[in-house]
């Protein structure tokens, strides 16, 4: 048996208009009731030359309306009274299918209007872009909830398997195979509600993709203040010079002339780190290593903590750290450490070599950090 | 005679009649029973009896696709279907058998 290839105009509008015709059904009812039309009309257009002079399709159904009356009417949806069972069951699905009513009586006026034809005509030729782009954003999603941020195209070949799987899957339920089961059904309507609502995100981020997100300890987290060594934060530092020797009040900054500030400290013992005090009695949060105080939790007026008792010294990781081994820039030499009597092999990158540190301990004026 | 609303009651049974010998899309159904000698029967009341019996579960259902043409979706019976067909058709017969002897009498009493 031959079919039209594509149905004519004609068949096309007939269509339309016993749609129009079964304003009251819900969307779900017409597309049953409708989604073989155009090849049924084709096909009995095709089949019955015989009497169908120029009258059309009207001369050979009669009106899209008394089709669409007689459509309804063999289906048994002419009277829409719902005798609803009881239990939870039958109260959900009439809920649902006054919804489903009031989303119909909603879009009735849509379906009357008589570009509406070319609308829907339009939207079921791009439907197949739709199913491709449903597989794409699933894809997306799936990737997304297993930690990895959202791209355009696949990264390597597992992507890509995962991606053409989806867009396969999704094409082909949407050319209408595979409508059996139940559960089937719900998986696949899930999927196309969650494809809806993530399509626009999924494409936002997709398309800036310019957030870096540093990835710590099982969450994200913005690049942020503080010290961080290893992924952790760090609350002090502590200073050894050349020789290795503990250095007190060590005042530290960046190459850009800002002061090193780790985040504060607290203990299990109830203390907290404070700053070290400049000589003009401003605090100086970049030296170190800090000092503890013992804290009961009271603080000042601009949300500082208030020692509660005196401050004691941190203790230092080590007694000593392991000396250079290349000459340290002494401005004034001591007799105390000669480069010839450190050859000791050190695990101390020897950093000092070249670099020459302003000797002064106080930084420029303009680099002093303000409160 | 106009067979319109003699067939309404039995469209059911012609459909599922049908459908049993051999599975069918929308409008082979209809093909099918014209050709059989339901002239009349309409082509609308045809998808509408098709979609009711898949719904009330007489009916199985399945997409062919097709390269050329549009795809379609078929019917077939399943066990339901062919209970309520031996029902019915049990129905009839014992129907038919009715109004031949109630037409016979009538026609022998004139």
């Amino acid at each position: 048996m031959s079919v039209l290839d594509v149905p004519t105009d004609d068949v096309t509008t007939y269509a339309a208009a016993v749609r129009r015709a079964l304003v009251g059904l819900t969307a779900e009812q017409v597309e049953d009731l409708t989604d073989d039309l155009e090849a049924d009309l084709a096909d009995a257009l095709a089949d019955e030359e015989r009497g169908t002079p120029d009258t059309g399709l009207t001369g050979l159904f009669g009106t899209p309306e008394a089709y669409a009356a007689e459509l309804r009417a063999a289906a048994g949806l002419a009277a829409p009274t719902t005798t609803a069972a009881p239990g939870l069951r039958a109260a959900l699905a009439e809920r649902r299918r006054r919804a489903r009513a009031r989303l119909a009586r909603a879009v009735a006026p849509l379906r009357a209007a008589p570009w509406w034809p070319g609308v829907a005509a339009f939207g079921e030729a791009v439907r197949p872009l739709w199913w491709a782009v449903r597989g794409w954003v699933l894809c997306q999603l799936v990737l997304a909830l297993s930690g990895q941020d959202v791209r355009l195209a696949p990264r390597d070949a597992a992507e890509l398997l995962l991606l053409v799987a989806l867009v396969v899957l999704s094409v082909q339920w949407g050319r209408g195979l595979w409508r059996s089961g139940r559960l089937t059904r719900f998986l696949a309507r899930f999927a196309q509600v969650v494809a809806v609502v993530a399509v626009i995100p999924v494409l936002g981020s997709a398309a800036s993709g310019s957030t870096e997100y540093v990835y710590q300890d099982g969450g994200y987290y913005e690049p942020q203040a503080g010290v961080y060594v290893d992924g952790r934060s760090v609350g002090n530092l502590f200073v050894y010079d050349a020789d290795g020797q503990p250095v007190v009040g060590a005042q530290v900054y960046d190459e850009h002339g800002q002061p090193v500030v780790a985040e504060p400290a607290w203990d299990d013992t109830g203390r907290v780190t404070v700053p070290g005090e400049a000589a003009d009695g401003s605090e100086r949060w970049n030296a170190y290593p800090r000092p503890w105080v013992p804290w009961d939790g009271g603080v000042d007026e601009l949300g500082q903590p208030v020692p509660s008792g005196p401050a004691e010294d941190a203790t230092w990781p080590f007694a000593a750290a392991s000396p250079l081994t290349s000459p340290r820039p002494e401005p004034e030499p001591s007799g105390a450490a000669s480069p010839a009597s450190t050859p000791a092999p050190s695990a101390t990158p020897s950093t000092a070599s070249g670099a020459s540190p302003e000797p002064a301990a106080s930084p420029s004026p303009e680099a002093t950090p303000t409160p | 005679m106009d067979t319109t609303q003699l067939l309404k009651g039995v469209l059911d049974l012609a459909v599922l009649a049908v459908v049993e010998r051999e599975d069918g899309y929308g409008y082979d159904v209809v093909r099918r029973l014209r050709a059989a000698g339901l002239e009349d029967v309409g082509d609308a009341s045809v998808y509408g009896t098709l979609r009711r019996l898949y719904s009330s579960g007489a009916l199985t259902s399945y997409v062919v696709p097709s390269d050329e043409g549009p795809h379609r979706k078929y019917y077939g019976i399943n066990a339901q279907g062919r209970a309520m067909l031996e029902a019915q058709r049990k129905d009839w017969n014992g129907f038919a058998g009715t109004m031949a002897g109630l037409l016979d009498q009538t026609e022998a009493a004139r």
